[in-house]
């Protein structure tokens, strides 16, 4: 009778946990695809708030109070936002810098080229690697000439620019003549089709102040959602553990130590890895920062590619290559610079950017990782490449990035639980 | 006689599963040198669990990683017989403690805890423990302080019943 009863009982037991369980389920799955625009946004400020948790132990431990050391960390984590965000606002060019910028970067390219090819002394058979690499690098290199060069809409408001601009001013002296350079080139190098442009002229106006309204609005609602950062730092830096207490709550008596064990070996295994590699980021921009405003470049500019390349670094294998694509590309269309070691000029800025790059990379491999990341989980590097692949093909560059933490943390959770599960003999 | 008003307010709540965790708390040998701040730093971070009669709390050569308070109910330590029954060690009442050598490290446990009576436990865990003295080291210290003072006196008491036995 007691049995038929204790029967009855786990049977109701079992169909109203795996109700609450499957409406729950599908209730958060429906919310988070609803609200899926700002996972990032509350990833950040999670990432944040753990990364942070040593140091509000540390602030504690020195004798400040909870609430007093959160006050302080949200301070600086906005701070650094509102710095970060500034700094990057002042270098973004207005409509009249980006069309300054592109005609440096096509002028410049194509100056490199011809010295790299030696077209200047002879165009039509130019030196040894033209006649070997020619044929193959031509038309890549068209390909990229027609992306930057200007369409008539863009090429009519460069002169209106140029015509509101003061004389002497380096618009009229120089970036005039290389805008004349870059259509005379392109004229050369696209014969008919280059005229046959001028047609798409009011369109294109039509289009660009229809971009423009989408653009502001774009802006509004990545600020909107962005402000979802600071809440979920907050919110989580304040909680003292009731969450994760709450979700134990559910747990059954039988696996509640078995599963807290775990969750905390979780804990200290991703946070070891993610401080590292924040740590490591961290010292590879700073040494970018450094080196680039060494060889001269401008202190803002030095810090937002350092800034590129330490996130960059997150991506194994491609990451470097960012960083150093982002570093040449300013090499490249740098006019004037002041550099702190005497030896450095426009001409060779290149190679002093490799430099850089050797330098950050060196130190990341023989001094950052080893120190920084010690023991931290590591990963095969098959897994490692097929990882950020199929990142990037799910999200893209947000994608690339979190694909490895996002393995490593699932790597981790099905290591530990298969451990503990074999130490309280359940497997 | 009470008063009928004022001797509701000030009554002493006499139900051990009403009290407060921290007044719970304030009781057990090893938390009594904290203050009620303190207290209240504890009674966040232990986790209140409910147990059935005949319920495991823990199991035997399990690897440790919590102490267990008990608030309400009897849990009885027992290690299993050769006959494949359960020989009872002793039974623990409302604000006994179990399983303290967990705070110290993950070695197995040394008997189990079944559940004699439906009962309310506390569980303070290492990797707490661990996190507190890293936050806050006055607090832990004083912990481990009594820690220390609690395995001494049960181990004199191991030492005294083998010395009767072997006399």
């Amino acid at each position: 009778m007691a049995d038929s009863l204790q029967n009855r009982r786990d049977f109701r037991k079992l169909v109203i946990y795996s109700i609450t369980g499957g409406f729950l389920i599908i209730a958060a799955l429906s919310l988070i695809w609803g609200l899926r625009d700002l996972i990032l946004p509350s990833i950040v400020g999670a990432l944040a708030a753990y990364l942070c948790r040593p140091l509000l132990r540390i602030m504690k431990r020195k004798g400040l109070s909870h609430s007093l050391s959160i006050l302080v960390l949200f301070c600086i984590f906005v701070g650094s936002i509102t710095l970060l965000t500034k700094q990057i606002q002042s270098i973004i060019p207005d409509d009249e810098g980006k069309l300054v910028l592109r005609i440096r970067t096509q002028y410049k390219l194509n100056v490199k080229y011809r010295d790299f090819m030696g077209l200047n002394k002879d165009p039509r058979k130019g030196n040894f690697f033209y006649q070997m690499l020619g044929n193959e690098v031509q038309p890549t290199f068209d390909k990229l000439n027609n992306s930057i060069m200007f369409d008539p809409g863009e090429r009519i408001n460069f002169e209106y620019f140029a015509s509101k601009a003061k004389e002497g001013s380096l618009l009229v002296d120089k970036y005039y003549n290389y805008y004349l350079a870059n259509i005379t080139a392109d004229q050369k190098r696209l014969g008919k089709n280059f005229i046959k442009q001028k047609a798409m002229e009011h369109k294109q106006e039509l289009a660009d102040q229809k971009d423009e309204g989408g653009i502001l609005a774009a802006i509004g609602g990545i600020i909107s959602l962005w402000l979802a950062a600071p809440f979920v730092f907050l919110f989580l830096l304040v909680d003292e553990g009731e969450i994760k207490k709450n979700l134990v709550y559910l747990v059954p008596n039988k696996y509640f130590e078995m599963i807290l064990t775990m969750i905390d070996n979780v804990d200290e295994a991703i946070g070891n890895y993610l401080r590292g590699t924040l740590t490591e980021c961290g010292l590879v921009g700073l040494t970018f920062t450094v080196c680039l405003f060494l060889i001269g470049i401008e202190f803002q500019f030095a810090l937002l590619i350092g800034l590129i390349a330490g996130l960059a670094n997150a991506i194994p294998f491609l990451g470097p290559a960012i960083g150093m694509i982002v570093g040449m590309s300013y090499a490249l269309i740098a006019e004037e610079i002041s550099p702190i070691i005497p030896m450095v000029t426009v001409d060779n800025m290149i190679i002093w950017v490799l430099v850089t790059v050797g330098i950050a990379q060196g130190l990341d491999n023989a001094v950052f990782q080893p120190i920084v990341l010690g023991s931290a989980v590591s990963l095969h590097p098959l897994v490692v490449i097929i990882g950020v692949m199929g990142g990037s093909i799910l999200l893209g560059f947000a994608g690339m990035l979190f694909a490895i933490p996002a393995i490593v943390i699932f790597k981790v959770l099905f290591v530990t639980f298969f451990e503990q599960m074999k130490a309280y003999r359940i497997i | 006689m009470i008063n009928p008003f004022w001797g509701n307010i000030f009554e002493e709540v006499l139900d051990p599963a009403l009290v407060k965790t921290e007044d719970f708390l304030v009781q057990i040998p090893l938390f009594t040198q904290l203050t009620k701040r303190e207290l209240k730093k504890i009674a966040v971070i232990v986790h209140r669990r409910h147990y059935q009669k005949d319920e495991l709390m823990f199991e035997m050569n399990h690897p440790g990683a919590a102490m267990f308070i008990i608030k309400t109910g009897s849990i009885k330590i027992v290690i299993p017989s050769e006959g494949g029954g359960e020989i009872e060690l002793a039974e623990l009442k409302s604000g006994a403690f179990l399983g303290e050598l967990a705070l110290l490290d993950d070695s197995p446990r040394s008997a189990s805890a079944r559940v004699s009576e439906e009962s309310i436990a506390y569980a303070f865990f290492r990797s707490d423990l661990n996190k507190l003295i890293d936050s806050d080291p006055v607090i832990g210290s004083k912990i481990l302080k009594e820690l220390a003072v609690i395995t001494g006196q049960r181990l004199k008491a191991t030492n005294k019943q083998l010395f009767a036995k072997k006399d």
